[in-house]
Formats: structure tokens, sequence, C-alpha cells
């Protein structure tokens, strides 16, 4: 297993008791029970950088990758976006920015790239229903993702843009369920 | 010497060290590193909440309504109950990279809306602590200490009163520090000299 999906997976039971408790979890928070992971996991803090500059001229929402894990000179080695979804009011919107993060890390270049997911049960089902042409996402084989295959649906649409004209390829590399009504989810991502 | 305290004076060698690699130092790097710092120092990882809404109310429409976009308080520490005890506020100012003018009363007036915004975090919580951890390069700092721009007794070590009859009446200052309520007091808790022209200064805030 690779050393991301490994830390994910180990934020899991931290993840089920902040959800459990009274205090709002947020995608904030969920990213940094992961970034506390890889620190136990041994990675050197200097190594750890969030909201990494996708590049010197991006602005505004969108312009910084979640969270760079940089090798030892310094130069980034490792990209994950992480996406926290509850209490969605606006399903086909949000599918819409998590394919929208894949493609952002698929034009961040020589790097690995990995999508941390954690969604509330009612995400979930939306993302995981046939009638909505995005249950692939959770196929264990590898995926492909490009303006000609996914849905059709106008806020889907409108959140992606146009950053699907070239596709982009997923492979499932974690799925948990976690707490009571919670799935988690890991994605490779390539060019 | 309280954990947060402690750890955030531990992080300083580790920012120092990310201030002087190639790879860029923002706000949320200074925030992870003395978060991470306060767990070493002892404080459990369950305790730690980032971006945590402004109010008892706002903590309930987290659970009942879509995402919400107000403001929230960039750390807050939980006690064994799972109610705030300590709230932080990060700012990091510095230098443009092309090395254009930099905004400082903008600035300034962003940190001063950081105590307003403690300020009115649970503000019926007397129990709760409250943090401003500004990161700035040394023009900032100078810029704070120069008598001429009013600001200078916000680096005192003595309890300070900031209020709407004795900021500097500076027009894109007070933009950007926001509506103005009550007072709020504020107390210098340490300053460091970071290295590589950067200081760091903690503030206890008091609503």
């Amino acid at each position: 297993m690779d050393a991301v999906t490994q830390g994910v997976g180990a934020a899991i039971p931290l993840i089920e008791r902040r959800l459990e408790s009274p205090a709002p979890l947020s995608e904030d928070g969920f990213r940094y029970l992961v970034f506390n992971e890889f620190l136990k996991a041994g990675v050197d803090i200097m190594r750890l950088a969030p909201e990494y500059p996708r590049d010197a001229h991006a602005k505004g929402v969108g312009a910084k990758i979640d969270i760079v894990i940089l090798d030892e000179k310094g130069a980034p080695e490792t990209a994950i976006q992480f996406k926290h979804y509850r209490n969605s009011a606006a399903y086909a919107a949000d599918a819409g920015r998590l394919l929208a993060d894949f493609a952002k890390l698929r034009d961040f270049p020589n790097v690995q790239r990995f999508a941390a997911v954690l969604a509330d049960g009612e995400m979930f089902r939306y993302l995981s229903s046939p009638e909505r042409g995005l249950d692939r996402l959770f196929s264990l084989s590898e995926q492909e993702f490009s303006d000609d295959n996914i849905p059709k649906t106008k806020a889907l649409r409108d959140k992606v843009g146009g950053a699907l004209s070239s596709p982009v390829r997923t492979q499932a590399t974690g799925m948990w369920k976690v707490g009571y009504d919670y799935m988690l989810f890991v994605w490779r991502v390539e060019a | 010497m309280d954990a947060v305290t402690q750890g955030i004076g531990a992080a300083i060698p580790l920012i120092e060290r990310r201030l002087g690699l190639p790879a860029p130092f923002g706000e949320d790097d200074f925030r992870h590193l003395a978060i991470s710092e306060i767990v070493k120092a002892g404080v459990d990882v369950m305790r730690v909440t980032l971006e945590y809404p402004q109010s008892e109310e706002q903590v309930t429409l987290e659970y009942s309504q879509p995402r919400d976009l107000r403001a929230k308080v960039d750390a807050v520490l939980l006690d064994a109950t799972g109610k705030p005890e300590t709230a932080i506020e990060f700012k990091y100012h510095r230098g443009n990279r092309s090395g254009g003018n930099l905004p400082r009363t903008m600035f300034a007036g962003e940190l001063i809306a950081e105590f307003a915004k403690l300020r009115d975090f649970f503000p019926d919580d007397q129990r709760v602590r409250r943090y401003v951890m500004y990161l700035t390069d040394g023009e900032m700092f100078r810029y704070f200490n120069n008598p001429n721009n009013g600001l200078n007794r916000l680096l005192s070590p003595f309890e300070q009163e900031i209020s709407d009859g004795n900021l500097p009446r500076t027009k894109t200052l007070r933009r950007h520090a926001g509506d103005w309520g009550a007072p709020v007091r504020t107390r210098v808790k340490c300053v460091w000299d970071v290295g590589s022209d950067h200081w760091l200064v903690v503030w206890r805030v008091m609503a």
C-alpha cells in the first residue's frame, strides 16, 4: 500500500472519534488528522507543505494544492487534495468539484497525485447511484473521466468547467466505512 | 508555561527552517507547524479542531444546514467535554515576492479584525482563552513599531484596549478592520525574532 493511502487509513480511528464528538469536523480538520498521521509515520514536518501553489501565477479559489509532500531537495513529490462532504444541498455541484479536483491534480506535473474524500452517507449514496452516472468512481479498476463520459447535469458541468477536455484517469486505492454513516475514499490520479 | 505558548515557541526553529527552504511558505504552513508543536507539547489531537464556528448557535447549524460559509476561527482546542477552551487565530503577512509595495495599512486592518473576531467567539464564555499568533516580516514589524502609524502600543508589554475611539482613522485600515463593536483588550504574551527577518508575536485577547 502506498504511504498516502496508509496515512489516510491510519487516521480513521481519530476521524471516527471526532465525528462522534459534539465539535464539528471541518475539511481542514480532516486534513490535519491525516497530516498528523504522516508525522506519526515518520514524514519530516519540513517536507509537508499545506496549501502549496499550483504554479507561480495561479490565484484565487483552486490556486493551491491542499497538501504537497516535498522530496529531500524541496521539490514537490506527492500532491493530495482533500474533500469533506456533509449536509450537501448541491450534490451535483459537489460531484463536479470532485471531478475538478481530479483535473487540478492531473495538471500538477511530475508528482504522485491522490484525492482523499470523506463523504456522509447522503453524498455517498448520490455518487454511487448508477442513475447519476458516477458510480464507476468506486470501481476497483482504473477509470477515465472526460467531457465525453461524465454526466450532462448542468450544475456538475458548471463546476468542472472545461477541465476535463482532456481525460483524467483514476484508480481507487482505499475505501473504508467510517463511523455510523460516513465513507472515506482515496484515489490515485493520473494524467 | 501553558501548552499553547510552549508549542508556538517550539515551532520557531521549524518556522525558521521552512523560511530558509525554496518551497513557498504560507499561513497554512505556519498554522500546521504551530498546531503540530502544540500537540507535541501535550494537547491531545482529539482536542484540536480547525475552522471552528463562532458560536454555539453556529455549531448547531453546522449539523443541520449546507456548508456554512461564515467566518470560522482558525483553531480551537476543546476541553474534556468537547467545549471550546482555547481559540487561536493565525496570520502571516510578508512582502511581495515581486518586490512591489506591501499593503501595510490593509494588513494592519486585517490583523486588528482578528482581535475583534476572537472577542466575538463564544462571547459569553469567560473560560475561553483567546490568542492571535502573528508571523510577519521585518517591514511589517517596523510598520507596527513606528509611532507615526499609531499602532505601536499593540506591541507594548502592558494590557491595551483597542476601540473605535483609539484606532487610527486611516480609511484603508478601518475598511479592513471591519465593523468595530465593543472594545477589545489585548496583551502581548511573547515576541520572538524568528530569523530570516521575520518576527512572531502572540497576543492574548480578553473579551
